[in-house]
């Protein structure tokens, strides 16, 4: 083949690849026109199954920023087939690359393990890894129908709610990928922060955990005002919900959270209050303290075949609320006597030992030991778990010590 | 043959009895008869009359010598008087604008320049205008033009080759470089590549160029073009060879780069650091300019999910109910764009003004209210089309890579402007122009030549010419020109 | 002639060795060794690493043989055709790979659906067409390419870097060596890509510090990998097993959701560019490959047998990464393993430098040498159009050369200084000197040498 002929060859080649492919080209609409976009799932359990709603997109012709969505629900043996009817309903193919979030509803949590639900969503490329997971203590598609009422100029009021949460509450930013992570670890423990309603009147919510969540000290306090008093409000009440092994174990409500924040570097409290203070100057007081300065360390060590945590708590404490009955202590933000501390360290100590309590009837490992004690002392860990009948329940015998020390900030 | 009325005869046969060949018939005073034909229009009439008439009529033979002879040496006041040695010199002298002097009773001729023709006085050239620096711009006479390359270098060394070119319109054209600078090799490639032109006419510089380049359908310029003495100097500085042409302001250099229509004249009239910015925003413009209308189209037909969720939800509303797919919109305002651009520039000026406020203004809203086309579709056409005017003596390549790499993001997505992408600099790489790589210094990376790549150094720091440039002289500056 | 100045080497042999070291690998070592896949992929980079340094001694000691020659004179031309053919059936296995993931990551990262033949006809236009222009393109392209790659690269590692837990796979060695080893064995398959560097011997203009600059810039390419893996494994950890590719999904991790999610999309274009170089690599690599097995003079066909065969295996393993990378993990690491071993001996073969022996071996060594000088010669005296002239000139000139090879004692030391690629100014100046005092035809040779060499430093 002459190189002349064969020039030709190619140019032609390329011209009839191009001329086939023109009118196909051409013709290919907006993906917009033909993909539902998807910003938000909520996943129930339904009638025969699982019930998935979609919040989607629906596009107002102006050219203006305006955003419409309208919920979509179909139910189905897995999220797959729901999704599936779903697009036999809407018409199109539904898009989740700008689905924000999935909100697990309570039932759903407790009936079915959520790693299975969604492994369709991390097999599949449409969706992105890091999409937040939320849970909620009510109906899931109830609170998205809430969510999307909300009249204000964001697209992902959920997302946002959630988000604030990721300083105060741990496992604020539980993702997809992250939920997973903990799952397939030897400590099969994953959270989740919880996103609920909360009619206008009602003064505090409640979580099926047990205990009231703490009202002006609520650490998530995101919020959004309805407007409306009949309406009700979509917030985080600072409730984490604990997964072991994929399904729903315990929700922490407010206060127990915050008793496990102590073993979290990042997290920073709001405030911690100390009750009936009596020392020189106060008398029965009520004091609350900000901390400024925290620092975490941990030291793991199986002593005796029994696994010890050794909790070395920095804390820089400020002082920011005084109830004091004789009078007030002018402005000392300092003001940090022995029985302050002493207070606080019994308080430090009641919590830890509170969520080791609560960790050991349960079972769950919240920050991961089980990894600490395999680094740091492989030997003697991997000698213990033989001990046990069951190497799950290896919480069962481990113990918490603490060290606090406790200093003024200013 | 010596009669002066059939010597007339003949001229006016040869010129195939035009109009504007004019006859002057006069005695001296000796009697001599003496006739001048010369070509109207391109001729001084009073130097004419004052110089060569005038004399010529007070003539008397004052010794033995030749009768032209004499004229030529003790009556005609001229610098550029001469006998032709053949006819077709005679011809292309007249032709020229100079006259001919005929006597009574001999062959020989005088020919005398006194052409006048019409010149424009130099003046900004309405491309590469400068803020601060020279405003002359090169006309259409080649003899001010080499003048005026002239003025900046004044050195022996500047050497101005002579050719001719074109049967019909015998066009001068000149080959210009430094001798001690430039690359003989190179100055040879021109001369033989000029010689192998065989057209009938030269009209612009720009026919020259076409046969210098190098591949019939390169859509790419490889001759350099500049309409400004400044430029064509620094080029011929740095070991390029211009060619000049009669007839035409555009003086062509070769061998030429693709960096330097990314460099401005402007670049070296202001601060290094400015430089260095605008060469930047430049290139980023350019690449945007290309890119843009293919990636628009490729996020709304294969990507959407790579378009922010706010930004989507401001696209979808704008395209909501428009008729025409992503690919076809873009396409019809490209081709509105490319029409308006054209119908400006060829409309008399003063209406040119008002077409585009109609073009911009009315056409553009008119088209968004009426839902054909959509807001972001025009906005990005704007914007690139503001973009691609950044780098003007590329603007007509943009404008065609741009529509080229909006179908290929039509066809196959972001794929497909990566494959675009690719080719095209598989394509730039092979190029080059007169042993220069096209893409130099960037590949092949000359590393001695960045300096006044996209980070412009200070002058005093460029010491040596650059490399891409085939020359046997490096250095610029300190030890002189020693040769190496 | 030399087409590639050392840079230019330099940035193939970073292109080559990138292939996919980024994409899918770290999870294919991670499949096979758990959390002591860093260590897999340490002790794979080693037997990288002493394939580039002695394939880089082979560019340099042989400056103008191509390898076809080379092996032919080592190990006759049936051994020459053996060692072609392992070597273009690894680079062909392996480019089906790279061509797959490259489909793969297309239509995982940008695209709902994506026709595997509106993919494989760019691909194969554009690849092919890069690979058929030369070296010399080949070389140019990725130079331009490598600033936007390298920036690209640096901005999505960047962006992650802070969802690391370094303590994620530790303890390491939890089980012992085995898995290490079952991990670095595994996925050998992807270690072997500086095979393809042996294609450029000859066609380097090797400067003194070629081998320096080599290693060193490779051993910062493999630190940078471990580096990325490292981050990689400690972000993923136990998720390792939902992810196959690892950059992309890597920025996906980033827990700055609201705003910068999309520039995952950002990074998947410098990754797929990154793919698309080394293809271009490879596929240059394979055509001359299958140029010299089927005896052709244009890669046209080369190339184009070598796509059909890549399509075609890619085709019967349905564009499914997951077969291909069983296939890799059961048989071809292990094949890869021995081919390794068995190129690693041939390679220290050429690389052997060659001892000061007895005059006459050492002229018939030069010989071919000279030939291509003739060659070039008259290709040269062709295009200034005095053929007859130069003719005669030339063979004035072969039988300087000859005389000069076989009496001429320093004329013969500049030719090995010549041949190791160490010409350097003053020495050019000398021989230049020498030159001058003999006879006008020896200048003439080497005033065009010197013409040749400085062309070269434009290049």
């Amino acid at each position: 083949m002459s190189k002349n002929l064969f020039n030709k060859f190619i140019l032609f080649a390329v011209v009839a690849f191009i001329l086939l492919l023109v009118p196909g080209a051409i013709n290919t609409p907006s993906q917009g026109s033909i993909r539902a976009i998807c910003t938000g799932l909520a996943i129930d359990s339904g009638e025969s199954g699982i019930e998935v709603s979609a919040q989607i997109l629906i596009p107002e012709a102006g050219g203006q920023y305006q955003q419409k969505f309208s919920i979509v629900s179909q139910s189905g043996e897995t999220v797959e087939d729901a999704i599936e009817l779903m697009e036999y309903q809407v018409g199109k193919k539904v898009r989740l690359a700008h689905c924000g979030f999935i909100l697990l509803g309570k039932e759903l949590c407790e009936k079915e393990n959520i790693a299975t639900v969604l492994d369709y969503f991390l097999r599949g490329n449409n969706i992105a890894n890091n999409t937040l997971l939320i849970y909620t203590d009510k109906d899931a598609k109830d609170l998205l129908e809430k969510s999307s009422n909300i009249n204000t100029n964001e697209v992902d009021n959920l997302q946002i709610i959630a988000k604030y949460n990721e300083r105060y509450v741990f496992s604020g930013n539980a993702n997809l990928l992250s939920f997973y992570h903990d799952y397939l670890s030897p400590q099969k423990t994953s959270c989740m922060a919880q996103i609920t309603t909360k009619s206008q009147g009602e003064t505090s919510g409640s979580s099926s955990g047990g205990g009231q969540s703490g009202g002006e000290s609520g650490g998530g306090g995101g919020g959004s005002s309805g407007g409306n008093t009949q309406e009700d409000s979509v917030l985080s009440d600072g409730s984490v919900a604990v997964f072991y092994k994929g399904k729903l174990t315990y929700v922490l409500n407010n206060d127990e959270r915050e008793q496990f924040n102590w073993f979290d570097q990042k997290i920073i409290e709001n405030m911690v209050k100390l009750n009936n203070i009596n020392d020189k100057v106060l008398t029965n007081a009520t004091l609350g303290y900000s901390i400024s300065q925290k620092n975490v360390r941990l030291e793991f060590a199986v002593v005796n075949n029994i696994p010890t945590v050794k909790l070395k708590l920095g804390l820089g404490l400020k002082l920011e609320m005084i109830e004091n009955e004789n009078g007030s202590l002018g402005n000392m933000s300092s003001y940090l006597s022995e029985a302050v501390k002493t207070a606080m360290r019994t308080k430090i100590e009641n919590d830890i030992q509170n969520t080791v309590k609560l960790q050991q009837e349960y079972g769950f490992d919240i920050f991961n030991f089980y990894k600490s004690f395999n680094i740091q002392c492989h030997n003697e860990w991997q000698k213990y778990l033989k001990t046990l009948e069951n190497p799950e329940d290896y919480m069962k015998k481990v113990e918490v010590f603490v060290e606090p020390d406790i200093y003024g900030a200013f | 043959m010596n009669d002066i009325k059939s010597k007339l005869e003949h001229f006016k046969k040869v010129f195939n009895n035009t109009s504007d060949l004019a006859t002057r018939e006069f005695k001296t005073k000796d009697g001599t008869e003496v006739a001048i034909v010369w070509i109207e229009n391109v001729i001084d009439q009073l130097v004419l009359s004052q110089n060569v008439i005038g004399p010529l009529q007070k003539f008397a033979k004052i010794d033995e010598r030749d009768i032209v002879t004499q004229a030529k040496e003790e009556f005609i006041a001229f610098s550029k008087v001469s006998e032709p040695e053949d006819e077709e010199t005679l011809i292309e002298n007249i032709l020229n604008g100079f006259c001919a002097v005929l006597f009574n009773g001999t062959d020989k001729v005088l020919v005398v320049e006194c052409a006048k023709w019409y010149v424009r006085t130099p003046s900004e050239p309405p491309t590469s205008a400068v803020i601060e620096g020279p405003r002359e711009g090169f006309v259409e006479d080649f003899i001010t033009n080499m003048a005026l390359i002239r003025k900046r270098l004044k050195t022996p060394n500047l050497c101005i080759d002579k050719t001719k070119l074109g049967k019909e319109t015998n066009s001068q054209v000149r080959i210009i470089y430094l001798k001690d600078v430039a690359d003989p090799k190179i100055v040879k490639r021109v001369k033989e590549k000029l010689s192998e032109i065989n057209i009938d006419g030269i009209v612009d510089s720009h026919y020259i160029a076409e046969f210098l380049t190098k591949g019939k359908h390169t859509i790419f310029k490889q001759i350099g073009s500049t309409e400004k003495p400044d430029i064509a100097t620094a080029k011929i500085l740095e070991g390029r060879v211009a060619i000049l042409t009669d007839g035409s302001p555009i003086v062509l250099t070769v061998p030429f780069l693709l960096l330097e229509d990314l460099q401005s004249s402007n670049d070296y009239y202001t601060t290094p650091s400015r430089a260095t910015v605008l060469r930047f925003m430049r290139l980023l413009a350019a690449l945007v300019g290309i890119l843009l209308p293919g990636l628009y189209v490729a996020l709304l037909t294969h990507h959407i999910k790579a378009i922010p969720i706010k930004l989507l939800i401001t696209i979808s509303n704008s395209i909501q109910g428009l008729p025409l797919t992503p690919l076809i919109e873009m396409i019809f305002i490209i081709f509105l764009f490319e029409v308006l651009y054209e119908a400006s520039l060829r409309m008399p000026r003063y209406m040119g003004l008002s077409l585009s406020v109609v073009g911009a203004l009315i056409l553009g809203d008119t088209a968004v209210k009426a839902g054909l086309v959509s807001p972001p579709a025009v906005l990005i056409i704007a914007i690139t089309g503001v973009m691609s005017y950044t780098l003007p003596e590329q603007s007509a390549q943009i404008s065609l890579l741009r529509f080229i790499f909006t179908i290929l993001g039509g066809l196959m997505g972001v794929f497909g402007l990566i494959v675009g992408a690719i080719f095209l600099i598989g394509y730039l790489v092979n190029m080059d122009s007169f042993g220069s790589p096209y893409l130099a210094p960037f590949a092949p990376y000359i590393r001695s030549d960045l300096q006044d790549g996209f980070h412009r150094h200070s002058i005093r720091e460029m010491k040596n010419r650059p490399k891409s440039i085939p020359n046997i002289n490096k250095r610029r500056q300190s030890d002189g020109r020693t040769q190496q | 002639m030399a087409e590639l100045s050392s840079r230019q080497f330099i940035i193939i042999a970073v292109f080559v060795m990138l292939t996919s070291k980024l994409v899918t690998m770290p999870s294919v070592v991670y499949a096979g060794a758990n959390g002591d896949a860093i260590f897999s992929i340490l002790i794979n980079f080693a037997v990288e690493l002493l394939l580039v340094f002695l394939i880089t001694l082979v560019i340099i000691r042989n400056p103008n043989t191509d390898l076809f020659t080379l092996l032919k004179r080592k190990f006759t031309v049936v051994g020459a055709v053996i060692i072609y053919f392992l070597l273009a059936v690894y680079l062909i296995l392996r480019l089906t790979l790279c061509y797959q993931e490259l489909y793969s990551f297309f239509l995982n990262q940008l695209y709902d659906e994506f026709s595997p033949w509106l993919f494989a006809i760019p691909t194969f236009f554009v690849t092919g067409y890069i690979a058929y222009k030369g070296a010399r393109t080949l070389g140019r392209s990725l130079e331009i390419m490598f600033w936007f790659i390298l920036i690209g690269t640096i901005i999505s590692v960047i962006s992650n870097v802070n969802y690391l837990q370094f303590d994620q796979n530790l303890p390491y060695f939890a089980e012992g060596a085995l898995p290490m080893l079952n991990g670095s064995l595994t996925s050998m398959f992807y270690f072997g890509n500086s095979l393809c560097l042996l294609f450029f011997v000859g066609k380097v203009d090797a400067s003194p510090k070629l081998l320096r600059n080599t290693m060193l810039v490779s051993a910062c390419v493999m630190l940078f990998i471990l580096a990325i893996c490292f981050v990689f494994y400690d972000v993923f950890g136990k998720s390792m097993q939902y992810v196959i590719f690892s950059l992309s999904e890597f920025s996906q991790y980033d827990p700055f959701i609201l705003e910068l999610q999309r520039l995952v999309w950002l990074t998947s274009i410098v990754d797929i560019t990154k793919l698309f170089c080394s293809t271009i690599c490879l596929i240059y690599c394979v055509g001359q490959a299958n140029k010299a097995l089927m005896q052709t003079k244009t890669t046209i066909l080369p190339i184009l047998v070598a796509f059909l065969l890549i399509f075609s295996i890619a085709t019967i393993a349905h564009y499914d990464l997951l077969v291909m990378f069983e296939v890799v993990r059961e048989y071809l690491s292990y094949a890869t393993v021995g081919l390794i071993a068995l190129m690693v001996i041939f390679i220290i073969i050429l690389a052997i430098k060659r001892q000061n022996g007895d005059l006459k071996e050492k002229s018939d060594v030069n010989l071919p040498i000279h030939e291509e000088k003739l060659k070039d010669n008259v290709a040269f005296a062709m295009e200034n159009k005095s053929q007859k002239d130069d003719i005669s000139k030339n063979e004035k000139r072969l039988k300087a050369t000859n005389t000069l090879t076989m009496n001429d004692e320093r004329q013969k030391d500049d030719f090995t200084v010549n041949e190791k690629g160490q010409m350097n100014e003053s020495k050019l100046e000398k021989r230049q000197n020498t030159a001058r005092g003999q006879e006008s035809v020896v200048a003439l040779l080497v005033d065009e040498e010197r013409r040749k060499n400085e062309q070269k430093s434009i290049q």
